[in-house]
């Protein structure tokens, strides 16, 4: 590896099971909201030829997806992936850090439906405790 | 597509197989985004025969614990990386063009 020569590129350099992969996903005010399990990427049609031109770019990051899949193998339905949009990627660093609060985002649907159907029923649930 | 169905995916080039997809290499310098520019893929970590190394350990810089970066290089020997220009198709296996060129896998 050594006396190969070195490729460099302008900008951050990500490695996806390096820097990306498993990463904890912080949102706006830095409440973890889930971790990435998958990449989704625009420009790659399986079986065609490539346009050395047009590099594939990142659209959405997958998250909270791999659970089942690896313990019973497949893959979840294409519309139950819960995406985040790279649009909302603030920062990449020891975590994924977002734009946006975690409310804007599908994947914490089940923490608000806990919220507004368990939490909001318990006496004292619709409030900030004092 | 999902980056998941690309990792461990052989990779065919002009001479036989070459080895297996280890990784995916981004920058962050595609066009500019509302917070981050567009991550493009630069290229792929191409691994000649443990389709996965230590999370990118050796592809570090790091050297300590001296055995452990021994051994996860040792694991690794012989992976480069792919530019995309050089590559020709995706689909079962990654085809490589004629001609491509062996880049340093090292961040």
């Amino acid at each position: 590896m050594p006396d190969l020569p070195q490729h460099e590129s302008p900008g951050q350099v990500l490695d996806v099971e390096l820097h990306i992969l498993d990463r904890q996903v912080l949102d706006r005010d830095d409440v973890p909201i889930g971790h990435v399990d998958n990449i989704e990427v625009d420009g790659i049609e399986p079986g065609r030829e490539l346009d050395p031109a047009s590099p594939p770019v990142v659209t959405n990051l997958v998250l909270n997806s791999g659970i089942l899949p690896r313990m019973f193998g497949g893959r979840p339905p294409a519309s139950r992936l819960h995406r985040v949009p790279w649009s909302a990627v603030r920062n990449v660093g020891t975590a994924i850090e977002l734009g946006e609060p975690g409310a804007s985002f599908d994947v914490t649907w089940s923490e608000r439906w806990v919220r507004d159907h368990v939490i909001a029923r318990i006496p004292g649930g619709r409030h900030a405790p004092e | 597509m999902l980056l998941n169905d690309i990792l461990s995916l052989p990779v065919v080039g002009p001479e036989g197989r070459l080895g297996y997809v280890a990784d995916c290499r981004f920058a962050i310098d595609g066009s500019p985004g509302p917070l981050l520019a567009d991550a493009q893929l630069v290229g792929l970590i191409v691994a000649g025969k443990h389709r996965h190394g230590f999370l990118g350990y050796e592809r570090t810089s790091v050297r300590s614990p001296a055995p452990l970066a021994w051994w996860f290089e040792r694991r690794q020997r012989g992976s480069f990386l792919v530019l995309w220009e050089d590559i020709e198709s995706i689909d079962d296996v990654v085809r490589v063009r004629p001609g491509y060129t062996r880049w340093s896998a090292t961040l």
